[in-house]
């Protein structure tokens, strides 16, 4: 019934995550083409309620492409996945109830600049949870409180620095009291001063429990927050390690060299 | 009293024409109940096409391919042919098939499925230019398709193409004298009438000039203030 109280375990960064079943995200044997190019190749993963995943990898590996496949921004060609239990149906009713599970914040924010920060994260629990405005604007200053910007629910987004914004995307997302968090290189596209505000608040929601998927090249965040980071190449996951074991001890030629490349 | 606006003088063997607003100005009312026509006619259609160019727009981004080729149709056909025509289509044309429209339906119609044509291409340029990743994120959050482009989608599309939307209303308000050609009861008509009872044609079309310029200026200025209400947000760039 409290609208604010999610369902998280809590549980802190860098712990083991607590294995129970269904998985929050199940990829099995995942195949996508553009046209001729294969973009994914028979990709498994599996990734448990309240684990936090790194995907890393070099540009046009398909980091992306997974993970949009997750709330079905991509379709896929084969495999099959499954969010929560449920395997995912093409149905649009269908598609709309899975992404209502599935947080997403992307590297250009997406704020809609027509709508003041509070109109932005009131949308999605108006329309799509059916609340009344006094419950979604509850909701979202609860959320803007979080990522530290509850002054600026008034302005709109262009009043805002990329990190304001992207800070309020990621509030936004969080509205709809999602499960599961996808992230697509939330900081590329922020000036260097900002990029440290966006990951407090990640590594925040972190330990709350959240799951979190996150496509990014912060190595520093991967260290401290994730489980497990996942290294992608030509659509393919090449390796897959806890954070000491990947940085420290990279198995592959091509993880030892793209990591070679990043440092 | 007709002897009075056609008085002519001879000088040096010219014939000089004797301006005489008189009769124009005491027939006024006759042009003000034309004037009064056009604006109602023109807001009517203007909201009737704008409606229609909407949805023209919605299926031609994102419709069904059979519903998209249809659309394609009409567009094309309207805007590759001549409102007249069009017109007279309507006016003379159907009653063959049974359907027969009095003139002022004939012209509200007429202007809505032209401005239709025309609206279609300018907010379907007005979404186009709006970003994948602003769909994507509104998809993201779980809106249907027509939420999408009813919340996230249209008052962007709408700002980006304004000034082209309000300039081809301009053109619908202008465009709209043609309906006097199968006697609409709309400004030009008036004049018309008026010049054929007064014989003063160039004081009748000066002064018929002057108001279609007036009303031109008056909707722009509605226009202007419009799009400062509705589109005030600020953006990036
Ligand atoms: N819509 C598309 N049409 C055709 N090819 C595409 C499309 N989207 C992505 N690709 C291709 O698929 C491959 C994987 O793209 P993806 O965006 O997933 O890469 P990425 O790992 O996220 O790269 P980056 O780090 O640059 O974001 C790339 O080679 C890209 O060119
Ligand atoms: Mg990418």
């Amino acid at each position: 019934m409290n609208a604010l109280s999610s369902a998280n375990m809590p549980s802190k960064p860098g712990s083991a995550p607590k294995v129970q079943a269904p998985p929050a995200v199940r990829l099995v044997g995942i195949e996508k083409w553009y046209g001729a190019f294969q973009a994914l190749k028979s990709v498994d993963l599996t990734v448990h309620s309240g684990e936090r995943i790194v995907i890393c990898g070099p540009s046009g590996s398909g980091k992306s492409t997974l993970i949009r496949c997750i709330n079905q921004l991509e379709s896929i060609e084969s495999g099959t996945i499954e969010v929560n239990g449920t395997k995912l149906s093409s149905s649009p009713a269908r598609v709309r109830e899975n992404r209502r599970e599935i947080g997403m914040v992307f590297q250009q924010f997406n704020l809609f600049p027509h709508m003041t920060i509070l109109q932005n994260c009131v949308l999605g629990p108006i329309k799509v949870r059916g609340l009344d405005r006094t419950e979604a604007e509850k909701i979202a200053r609860h959320y803007l409180d979080r990522v530290r910007i509850p002054e600026q629910a008034d302005k709109y987004p262009a009043q805002l620095s990329g990190g304001q914004q992207q800070r309020v995307a990621i509030a936004r997302a969080l509205c709809l009291q999602p499960q599961i968090m996808l992230f697509d290189e939330p900081t590329s596209a922020l000036d260097p001063e900002m990029v440290s505000e966006v990951l407090d608040t990640m590594i925040d929601l972190a330990s709350d429990g959240m799951t979190m998927i996150c496509v990014t090249h912060e190595m520093g965040f991967a260290r401290k927050v994730a489980d497990r980071v996942i290294f992608m190449d030509h659509g393919e996951i090449i390796e897959e390690n806890d954070p000491v074991g990947f940085f420290d001890a990279p198995r592959h030629a091509r993880t030892q060299s793209f990591l070679g490349q990043i440092a | 009293m007709a002897a009075s606006i056609w008085e002519r003088r001879t000088k040096r063997g010219e014939q000089v024409y004797q301006f005489n607003f008189a009769p124009v100005f005491n027939a006024l009312d006759m042009l003000l109940v034309g004037v009064w026509f056009t604006i109602q006619m023109s807001v009517a259609a203007m909201s009737l096409g704008l409606v229609v160019s909407l949805v023209g727009a919605a299926i031609k981004t994102s419709g069904p391919r059979p519903l998209r080729l249809c659309v394609d149709i009409y567009v094309e056909l309207i805007r590759n042919t001549p409102f007249l025509v069009q017109i007279f289509f309507i006016f003379f044309g159907l009653p063959a098939l049974g359907i027969r429209l009095s003139p002022n339906t004939t012209a509200l119609l007429a202007l809505t499925i032209n401005f239709g044509a025309y609206g279609t291409e300018i907010i379907r340029a007005g979404i186009k230019s709006i970003s994948k990743g602003q769909i994507e994120a509104a998809q993201a959050i779980g809106l249907s398709w027509l939420q999408v482009l009813q919340y996230v989608v249209i008052k962007p599309a709408l700002r980006a193409v304004y000034p082209a939307l309000t300039s081809q209303f301009i053109f619908l308000m202008l465009g709209s004298s043609v309906v006097s050609a199968i006697s609409a009861t709309d400004l030009t008509a008036a004049a018309n009438d008026l010049n054929s009872l007064t014989f003063a044609s160039f004081e009748v079309y000066l002064v018929t000039t002057v108001i279609y310029l007036a009303l031109s200026i008056l909707f722009s200025t509605i226009f202007a203030g419009i799009g400062r209400l509705c589109f005030a947000y600020p953006v990036n760039r």
